[in-house]
């Protein structure tokens, strides 16, 4: 290979911009994080194992006291889609210490000397994340199925239930990508998302009916859009009302991503580095 | 010769520290330029500034005549970088991190293949290309690095301390490689804590010491800014040393003890004289040679501190 010296060409050719390239930047960042999440099993393991552990232990210890009539099958149909929504409202801790790594090892100052598009870097976070989110909603269901979860609504309401909570935890995930951005450790990363992460799965219409909570609670519970979430995943997996728990559902995401991507991507311009 | 990077009065503060006061430099194209600092001088701030990292508060730099603040996405289309810590990807092998860089670069699978092979060739990596970076040395992790920043061919390369850490024998490999960039005609923008790196590898040397651009020339220059030559004697037996100050007396100022050095303008004629009168005297040396200042003695010369103090 020898020198090129026309700066003017090199810049012509190699330059970032235009839609197409941005999308294919975008998608090579994406292709990376994904495969370095598949690499280090753990990842998966952990944040997927946590709450199918989760969902077994309560499917043995509450079925009789949440569903006194039913069998463990009925608390599995009632307890799969918020276990579900919850292992991946934990997995987003993963999105941020991922990105917190890659800005300390100096990997996000290289990508941004690269002539790539600006938004890769954190654009290809989310969509990495969301990818392996996916693979844990699979897992999630997989074994759901065994411990007697099925879909009873038709194919395209499930197709509905699987990517419904993805999209949801992706918007989430802003807030990872936010605290990652702001942190100076990664325990900071997993410690900053716990005040986010346990009120919202726990203080939901989940494990317990709201009824189930005391008074002053139930207000935070009904408006907890994690309750929006599994409720309309419970009723795309098992019938009853959920247009408006989906609609409900996508409108907190639209939110979350407009506040938390503004911040996340202010964040991130203002770093020093 | 063209200017192939520029930059005139930079400066920068984070908070209160002012990390850049006014950074003027330039580099011809296809030369390397060393610049020279302790810890927190700014070398890596003036990086940053030059490679679109970061935004300088006041002053401007160009690349090639593009400039790096209002035109920063021609400057990243020219530059390939190589940081302080080598940012490769330790779950990946040697080659996925370079093919990832090339598709990147928008080269196609099978061009980043290529490419991937003739740099793990060209780094000596080709054998442990297949093996992913966890289990690399310091010394390959850094070549890697290396490759992975001119995965395109960039016009002006960056390298930010890159052998700190390393072994003797890995610096001395990596040097070599970066002469062989150079060869090919890279204008190279190197920063160093060691001396002897600039001297070996930098054309023209840029002295940086808190924010501020305190030296500049080539490495005899800076030299000859401390003292030319001079000549030192070890004398066999410490107690002469009173009669060879006085047999030498007339060539200049002696210092030291036990170890001897005067100044010696005319070299090797000096040198020579200075074996006849201590000869003639009876003397036995245990040694002399002729030194030129190091670049310690520079850089203790011109900011009173050593490279290793940071205040």
């Amino acid at each position: 290979m020898t020198l090129p010296l026309n700066a003017a060409q090199l810049v012509k050719t190699r330059q970032e911009g235009g839609f197409l390239r941005t999308v294919y930047d975008i998608a090579i960042v994406t292709q990376r994080n994904l495969l370095l999440d598949l690499r280090n099993p753990a990842v998966i393991i952990g944040s997927t194992g946590f709450p199918i552990f989760l969902m077994l232990i309560f499917t043995a210890s509450f079925a009789k006291v949440v569903v006194p009539e039913g069998s463990y099958t009925d608390y599995a149909q009632f307890l799969v889609p918020l276990s579900t929504i919850q292992g991946l409202l934990f997995s987003t801790i993963n999105t941020g210490t991922a990105l917190y790594y890659d800005l300390r090892s100096g990997m996000v100052s290289r990508l941004r000397t690269l002539p790539i598009a600006r938004s890769a870097v954190l654009a290809g976070r989310i969509l990495g994340g969301a990818g392996r989110l996916l693979v844990q909603v699979i897992f999630i269901t997989l074994v759901g199925h065994l411990i007697g979860f099925r879909f009873q609504n038709g194919f395209i309401n499930s197709l509905i239930y699987l990517l419904l909570p993805v999209l949801f935890t992706s918007a989430f995930s802003w807030v990872a990508v936010f605290l990652a951005v702001k942190a100076k450790s990664a325990e900071t990363v997993q410690a900053a998302m716990a005040p986010w992460l346990l009120p919202l799965t726990f203080l939901s219409i989940g494990y317990v009916p709201k009824e189930g909570f005391p008074e002053w609670v139930q207000g935070f519970v009904s408006i907890n859009p994690v309750s929006a979430v599994a409720q309309a995943m419970r009723g795309l997996s098992s019938g009853g009302p959920f247009i408006e728990y989906v609609i409900q559902a996508l409108l907190w995401s639209a939110a979350l991503t407009a506040v938390f991507s503004t911040l996340a991507i202010r964040a991130y311009q203002k770093r020093n580095s | 010769m063209d200017v192939m990077v520029e930059a005139r009065g930079l400066e920068k503060c984070f908070g209160r520290t002012r990390a850049l006061q006014g950074i003027d430099l330039s580099v011809p194209a296809g030369s390397v330029l060393g610049v020279l600092g302790p810890n927190g001088a700014g070398k890596t701030t003036t990086i940053n500034c030059l490679t679109t990292l970061l935004k300088p508060d006041k002053g401007y730099a160009t690349i090639a005549g593009y400039d790096v603040i209002k035109q920063p996405a021609a400057v990243r289309s020219l530059i390939g970088v190589t940081g302080q810590f080598a940012a490769v990807d330790e779950e990946l092998t040697a080659r996925e991190n370079l093919v990832l860089f090339g598709r990147l670069l928008r080269l196609s699978a099978t061009e980043a293949t290529k490419r991937a092979t003739e740099l793990l060739g060209q780094f000596e990596l080709l054998e442990a290309g297949n093996r992913r970076v966890k289990e690399f040395s310091g010394g390959m992790r850094r070549r890697l690095d290396l490759a992975a920043s001119i995965v395109a061919e960039p016009l002006v390369l960056f390298l930010d301390e890159p052998t700190t850490g390393l072994d003797p024998r890995s610096r001395r490999q990596l040097w070599d490689m970066v002469v062989a960039l150079k060869e090919r005609g890279i204008t190279i923008f190197l920063t160093t804590q060691y001396l002897e790196e600039a001297d070996e590898l930098a054309d023209r040397i840029v002295v940086i010491d808190r924010g501020t651009v305190i030296a500049e020339g080539t490495s005899d220059d800076l030299k000859n800014r401390v003292g030319g030559t001079f000549c030192k004697l070890e004398l066999a037996d410490p107690k002469d040393e009173s009669k060879v100050r006085r047999a030498l007396s007339g060539l200049g100022d002696i210092t030291g003890t036990g170890t001897l050095t005067l100044a010696a303008p005319d070299g090797v004629t000096t040198l020579s004289e200075v074996v006849r009168r201590v000869d003639a005297i009876g003397v036995t040396l245990a040694d002399i040679s002729l030194c030129r200042p190091s670049l310690d003695d520079v850089f203790f010369a011109l900011t009173g501190h050593t490279t290793g103090e940071t205040t």
